[in-house]
């Protein structure tokens, strides 16, 4: 079978198109600066894309859980889960999962 | 600037200043669709000088009494002899440069964060450096509402500054329409620790690492007064060492500079308040929860459809680690283990 450039594979080719080749031809100081800090911004945001494509399947899972949230915040205030371990662990879950696709250095 | 509007300035400035003065350059530093700023070169009466002037882009009331207040705040803090620039003139006239506008002696240095924590070559010592800024915030909270003059757009000061964070923060985010229950799980457990109450003070309310500017020797300026205004002075404290504003160095806790005790040492000496570590640490939660909301407000001016930006959308996508750093900080306590019935 013809080997095949799937939507990753083509995402990334992009992303290291703007670093390797793009980034560098833009020098830093003004008035390029500009442009070279876009460039390394518009390559980071394609990352974060390919990393939540690959976490797609617990990210649906996550916004399933996260349906009452409205409710979750007035009871929050209320101070009904005050000290709630169990809401605490799947809070602290949820937002490691969404850095994990953010930043993945800072979980 | 055209030889019109430079003509008009070195007309005004000249009277201001009581000299003979010309403008002999103007160079556009910084800005955006809010705000403008401008170096600008003058000889008065032929000695020459470097001033910045800070005017609004679209002449709005709003705005307008934003460019006047920061530089009211701007001329207390340097009666408070709070190392800034020199506040020299304030020009609400409209027929000089279109919209009202400050002028403050130009000051030298860097302030771009990330660059100041890395390039060891600046701010010289860098223990000293953090004691420095602790002691120019010390001088920042020596300004009381009972001692202020020309300060009464700040409103009356909170009773209870947490508290009325809290508050507020809570409107934003339903004015936001976002339900972030990991931030609101960081509201309700400051809400919920035991607190002190201290005079109110005045607090810069952005004292950050990226907010102030160094040379080779040390400090030069405390820049970005803008939200300024009546609150808990271990406020600052705690914004200053927060985890998020340390660019990398998170060892550093101070700023991403040096270390706390300096900073505080630095603090005290200058006749600060007594620091409460408990209370910065509240305000360190604080700080996270705060900079997320920032970071969704900014985030929802792109996907609003309002404003077209790549920055604002990555932006709001830093409230994901925001959230996680105020749960990490706030973790209920292990339940104390039950003894038998």
């Amino acid at each position: 079978m013809t080997p095949e450039t799937t939507g990753l594979d083509l995402l990334h080719a992009v992303e290291q198109t703007l670093v390797n080749e793009v980034g560098p031809l833009l020098a830093e100081g003004a008035p390029s600066s500009d442009a070279r800090f876009k460039v390394l911004m518009a390559a980071s945001a394609i990352r974060m894309v390919m990393r939540e494509w690959r976490l797609r399947d617990e990210l649906a899972a996550l916004s399933a859980r996260a349906g009452g949230h409205g409710d979750l915040v007035a009871a929050i205030r209320a101070g009904e889960h005050d000290a709630d371990a169990a809401l605490h662990a799947a809070l602290l879950a949820d937002a490691e999962l969404r850095t994990s696709i953010s930043r993945p250095g800072a979980v | 600037m055209d030889e019109q509007a430079r003509a008009r300035l070195a007309d005004w400035l000249g009277e201001a200043l009581g000299a003979r003065l010309a403008v002999t350059g103007a160079v556009r530093l910084s800005g955006g669709a809010i705000q403008e700023n401008w170096q600008v070169a003058a000889l008065v009466d032929g000695e020459p000088r470097a001033f910045v002037v800070r005017k609004d882009a679209a002449a709005t009331i709003a705005a307008s009494h934003s460019r006047e207040h920061e530089f009211a705040l701007i001329r207390q803090a340097h009666e408070a002899r709070v190392l800034v620039p020199e506040p020299v003139a304030f020009c609400a006239d409209m027929g000089v440069l279109g919209s009202p506008f400050a002028v403050l002696a130009k000051v030298g240095g860097t302030g771009f964060g990330p660059r100041i924590v890395k390039d060891m070559a600046l701010g010289g010592d860098r223990e000293r450096l953090v004691a420095q800024l602790g002691a120019e915030l010390a001088r920042i909270h020596t300004i009381v509402p009972a001692s202020n003059k020309g300060l009464d757009f700040l409103g009356e000061p909170p009773a209870d500054p947490l508290r009325a964070d809290i508050v507020g923060l809570r409107q934003a985010l339903d004015r936001l329409g976002a339900a972030r229950p990991a931030l609101e799980w960081g509201l309700r457990w400051a809400e919920s620790q035991p607190s002190k109450r201290r005079d109110v003070t005045l607090v810069h309310r952005d004292f950050r690492t990226g907010n102030y500017m160094v040379d080779a020797e040390g400090l030069t300026a405390i820049l970005d007064w803008e939200f300024a205004g009546w609150g808990d002075p271990m406020s600052d404290l705690g914004w200053f060492c927060a985890s998020c504003w340390r660019f990398g160095r998170t060892d550093l806790e101070a700023g991403g500079i040096g270390s706390r005790a300096a900073f505080y040492a630095g603090y005290e000496q200058a006749d600060g308040w007594p620091v409460d570590p408990d209370a910065v640490a509240v305000w360190e939660v604080m700080a996270h929860i705060r900079w997320a909301v920032i970071a969704l407000q900014q985030g929802e001016r792109h996907a609003s459809g309002r404003e077209f930006s790549l920055e604002h959308a990555l932006t709001g996508r830093m409230a994901a680690e925001l959230e996680l750093a105020v749960l990490r900080m706030t973790a209920p306590a292990a339940p104390p283990e039950r003894s038998p019935a």
